[in-house]
Formats: C-alpha cells, structure tokens, sequence
C-alpha cells in the first residue's frame, strides 16, 4: 500500500508531458525527470551534476538566457513562457516554452532554480509565421511609402510641366495680340480706303483676311482665358451667380434675341469663387448651347441647381443638337471640335470651363442625347459660411 | 543639462567619491541593486540606463548615434559633466566595460579606476584571437530575440505608444526589470556583439581590474585575459561565480572583489 501510494506520487513527476529540472547554486543539473531526459535524448547518469540548463540551448540560446533570462530570473525570481530551442543529443531541435522559478535562503542567496519545459512545436510555428507577415507587411508599408513618394515626384514634375506650360500658352498669346491688332487695322483700313480700287477677286480677299484676323483675336483670347484660368490669377471671394448670370446674358444679349432663344434659371445662390471665372464658365455653356442649337426649333435653355452633400450640382440644359455619348469626354479636351467649319468656335470653350470648375474644387461632365439635346453639370463647393 | 538625467534615468545614492555604474546589454540599472547597496555608504553611487533601457527616454534613441559603442561612451562623458563628476570609479558590466573603456581613452582626466566586470574587447573569434563566437551566432541571438519579444512587444506596444489605457499594464510593466524596446534591443545587440575594441584598449591610462566569472558563455576567459593584457598595469580576479552576471548571481563575491582592489589600489605596494 505505502509502496503503490509512493509510485503513484512519483509517476506524476517523472512521466508528466512537461519536462522538469532542478539546477543548484553554480547551475549544475540536480535533478531531471524522464520526460525531459527522453526528449532531449541523454541518460540520467550524463547529465545529473554534470550538464547545465544552458548545455541544452543552441548558441542564440545560451546568449539569450545569460543576457536577459538570468537576469530576470535573479531580479524577479522567476521568468514564464519564454521561447527556447532546445538541442537534442542527436542534434536535432524542439521547440519549448520554458518557465522558470528561483529558489533562495532567508538571505536572499539563491539555493536553486525549478525549471519546466512545454513542447510548442505548433505555438512555435504560428509565431513564426506571424513574424514572417509582419516583416512582409513592413515589407509592403515601405514599398507602398517608396511608391507613394515616386507618384508625388511625379506628380510635382507633370505640376511644373504644366505650370510651364500654361505660362508659354499666356505668353505667347499675349505677345500674338499686338501683331494681330496691327493686322486687323490695316485690313480696315485698306478696306475703308481701297475698297472701290480692288476688284471682285481683292475684295473677296479682303474678307477672308478681316474673317481670319477676327477668327484669330477670338482664338487668342480664349487662349488667354484658358492659361489664366485657375492658378496665380485667382481672386475668389463670396459671388452671387444671379449677378453673374445677368452680366452674362446682357453680353449675349444680341444673340440670344438673334436665336429667339428662352433662357430660364433657378435662383442661385452665392459661392465663393473667381468671379470673372464663373462668368467664362457660364457664358461659354451658355453660348455653346445657343451655337449648337437645333435648326428646326428656337433654343430653350434652362440653368438648374441642386443641393448634393457638400456640394451645389448645377445643370445647364438645352433642346439643341446633342452629340453621341461618346464623345462625352473628348469634347472637354482642348483644340478636340465635333463639328467641322460649319459651326465656327475656337475648341477652347470647354476645355476652359473643365479647368475653371477644377480649379474650384469641382467636376464637370455633360449628357446627351442626339437630336434632343445635352445637359452640362458642374459641381462646385458649397460654401460653408453661407 | 538637466535632459541628460532625465533621458539616461540618473539615480544616485549615498555621497563621497563617485561610483558610476554601467549595465550591460540585456538589462538595466536594477541589475546593480545588491552591489550599489554595498557601495552606498562609502560612495556616492550613480546609476543609469542606457538610453533604450529601463526607465531611459526612449524618444531620445537615435539609431546613427547609437549605432556605435562610442555614442554610449557619449552618455557616459555627458552624465559625469552634467553632475561634475571627477576622480570616478566606473564600474561597467558587459558591454559596458568597453563603453567605460572608450570613454576612458576620451577623456582619462574623469576617471581614478575603471572596473570591468565580464568584459571582452570583440565577441566574434578572429585570427587566433578566441571571443567565443562565430559571426553567424549574432544572427541567432537575433532570431532568439524575435521569438521572445513576440509576446513582450505586444505588452510593450502600450507603453512605446504613450497610450495610457491599460493602466494595469503599464503598472505591471513599471514593476518588471530588464525590459526593452523590440527594436531597439536587437540594434543594441548587434552594436555590442559585432563591435571590435581590441584597439581601444591601448589608449587607456586609467588603473583598471578585470573580473572574470567562471563558466561565462558571453565573456570566455580568454576574452578577459586578452582585456588584462592589454590594459597597462590592470589587474585580474578570477570569481568562482558562473554565468555572466556575477552582480546579481554572487554580490557579495563580486563585492569583496571590488572593494579588495580600490582598498589594495588606495595603499599601492610601490
């Protein structure tokens, strides 16, 4: 009965599925049950007051446990869960979880050191998988900055690019006036002084030359209008587009009459913007809706607003000719006409409208519908103190 | 200079001639405890962590600074000006009995002893020169330190972060010694174990003793006596306590130890 009773108390120890130890002052093996002498590989008589702790790490190990286990072990009296490779007598390694508890006498001297093992061969996999995706996600995070920095150096680049461009455009429209102003006064005055000595052949000459020059003002203006849009020029400030609205329908004025056209608006409200940009915005939609108006009905036009989140969506629709939906987007580029000479325009007008509504913080489309009509839709901020 | 303090966490205990001790690479100041309550009472005894451990102003680590032992031997210059230290005992485990070194060599006016405790002037063997470790070894240690500040930088991330939340934790971690930033522990480990000061020693003036523990993994024998060697006129104490870390294995060994050279060192035989 004793005998069973002592069994069944040592059993416990020795065939447990955790390896113990116990190591004495100078850190020598005192005692080691079979689980751990098992797997570790080595006979009780080989490692009991002959190996330490340590003789079963690999050389990381051994650094890791005099660096900062032992330390820790001294300054805590214990250390739990730590990650140790221990080295079988074969040379093979398993991966352990390693407690350990500090034994010491009424004078704080240390006495002896309870040490024991779990196997983590699967805990052990799980971290170092979770390791390998860390250092993949930093991976990533430093390839996605490097990318990011790329694209803002670039973006920097095509900025400079077009800064420079616009200012060519500016300068060389501008230094175009000048001579043109010089052309178009001297085509008036050979016209008004010359006319009755040139026969019919000099004066149909004469007119191509006063419409070229003509068509040519209106092209370098719009030029102008284009390079200056957005950037440097920029005046915003609080503008009530009914304001904006009338000046531009007094400039039309001569051609809505001449169309019979009706132009209807919502009441609109205050934003804050380039007020002389605005105007250009409206007059170009409006006079494009008057240009391209269908032949066999007088033009309606009507100018609509919405409120949509953040933002006003305006809408300015007309009953005219329309365009095929695929041209929705080429129409916005510069220079990119629909119509041949037969409905005269510079291809600037739109292009101008898509970099003023950019320039405040916008974006414009259109829709359309041959033969019925199109509607042109802009977005502008919504003016927070208003 | 006041920053200097704060960022290294400077404690000093007891007055009389100053005492400065240095831990070494995987603790902090409170590996000292025992030996500096022995010393309080005859010194002035100045404590600190490197910057990057225990309780020093981890905002302040500076990967191109520390990137060699001399920005630790920095530290060590800037604390002994920022409290007017002269005629100083350092006292430097680990690596940070080369860090003593390098500072030494810098500036030998600060210094009357320096006491290296486990030291070793290259880790790595080379040349018949035998530091106990192949280059390939530093890289495991790496590994090792990966592994186990798995679960620790998820505890740290609180306290790195500022983030004061989880004031259990911080609390639990405020009580716990040795611990470190993830990052910063493996570039401090590859700053000790690849640094090579085998020169350094030469330019030294300042009387020194070498301990050396018995069965150290880190800092063989051979290590120490190739520091005793070339340290002019320094001497070499053999300890029976094992491991790397007699200041906390064995105090009152490595005490005895200490205060037998500075009394032998006080009355020199001619």
């Amino acid at each position: 009965m004793q005998l069973e009773a002592y069994a069944a108390l040592e059993d416990p120890y020795e065939d447990a599925p955790i390896g113990y130890c116990t190591t004495d002052h100078a850190g020598l093996i005192t005692r080691i049950n079979r689980t751990l002498l098992e797997w570790t590989g080595y006979g009780a008589d080989e490692v009991i007051g002959r190996r330490r702790f340590a003789d079963f790490l690999a050389i990381g190990g051994k650094m890791f446990l005099e660096t900062h286990l032992a330390p820790a072990l001294h300054l805590h009296g214990h250390v739990y869960e730590v990650a140790l490779d221990l080295v079988r007598k074969d040379g093979a390694a398993i991966a352990t979880l390693v407690n350990a508890v500090q034994r010491r006498d009424d004078l704080g001297h240390d006495l002896f050191n309870r040490i024991t093992v779990f196997k983590a061969t699967e805990r052990r996999r799980y971290e170092q998988e979770l390791l390998l995706a860390r250092r993949e996600s930093e991976q990533a995070a430093k390839d996605l900055a490097r990318t990011i920095a790329e694209l803002s150096r670039a973006n920097e680049a095509l900025a400079r690019v077009n800064e420079e461009l616009s200012q060519f455009t500016h300068a060389a429209s501008h230094d175009l006036q000048a001579p043109l102003r010089g052309v178009s006064m001297y085509a008036e005055l050979l016209a008004a002084r010359y006319r009755g000595a040139l026969d019919d052949t000099g004066r149909h000459y004469l007119a191509q030359l006063e419409s070229g020059a003509t068509r040519m003002r209106e092209l370098v203006r719009d030029l102008l209008d284009l390079s200056q849009a957005g950037g440097a020029a920029m005046r915003r400030a609080p503008t009530p587009l009914d304001e904006v609205l009338a000046e531009v329908l007094q400039l039309l004025d001569a051609d809505i009459r001449q169309a019979e056209a009706l132009v209807a608006s919502d009441p609109l409200p205050v934003v804050t913007a380039d007020r002389r940009q605005l105007a250009q915005l409206l007059r170009n939609l409006l006079a494009n809706a008057l240009k391209y108006r269908h032949p066999e009905r007088s033009p309606r036009i009507r100018i609509s607003v919405r409120s949509v989140d953040d933002h006003w969506e305006f809408a300015v629709s007309d009953n005219g000719v329309g365009f095929a939906m695929e041209h929705a987007e080429r129409i916005f580029e510069a220079f990119k006409r629909l119509h041949g000479s037969d409905i005269p325009g510079t291809g600037i007008g739109l292009a101008l409208c898509r970099k003023v509504v950019a320039a405040h913080g916008g974006r414009i489309w259109a829709e359309s519908t041959p033969g019925e009509g199109s509607i042109f839709r802009f977005m502008l901020p919504r003016d927070e103190a208003a | 200079m006041a920053d200097v303090l704060v960022r290294n966490h400077v404690v000093i205990r007891g007055r009389g001639q100053p005492m400065l001790l240095a831990h070494g690479y995987g603790c902090d100041q409170n590996m000292w405890r025992h030996v500096a309550a022995a010393f309080a009472g005859d010194y002035r005894v100045v404590l600190f962590d490197h910057v990057g451990a225990g309780r020093s102003d981890l905002a302040q680590y500076d990967e191109g600074k520390y990137a060699t032992l001399d920005g630790y031997a920095n530290d060590v210059l800037e604390i002994c000006d920022a409290l007017a230290l002269r005629d100083v005992v350092f006292v430097g485990h680990s690596v940070s009995a080369m860090i003593g070194v390098l500072a030494a060599a810098r500036r030998p006016e600060l210094f009357a002893h320096l006491v290296l405790v486990g030291p070793s002037a290259r880790y790595i063997d080379d040349d018949g020169y035998v530091g106990g470790f192949a280059r390939d070894d530093i890289d495991k240690l790496l590994d090792q330190l990966d592994s186990n500040h798995l679960g620790w930088s998820r505890a740290m991330a609180p306290v790195i972060m500022g983030n004061a939340d989880r004031p259990a934790l911080a609390e639990e971690l405020a009580e716990s010694f040795c611990r470190a930033d993830p990052a910063i522990a493996k570039a401090f480990a590859r700053v000790t174990f690849l640094s090579d000061n085998r020169d350094d020693l030469a330019r030294v003036v300042t009387p020194a003793l070498v301990l050396q523990c018995s069965h150290d993994v880190i800092a063989p024998e051979t290590a120490g006596r190739f520091v005793h060697e070339r340290l002019r006129g320094s001497r070499f104490t053999q300890l029976k306590a094992t491991g790397h870390c007699p200041n906390l294995s064995a105090p009152d060994e490595t005490v005895t130890a200490i205060k037998a050279y500075l009394a032998s060192a006080r009355c020199p035989v001619a």
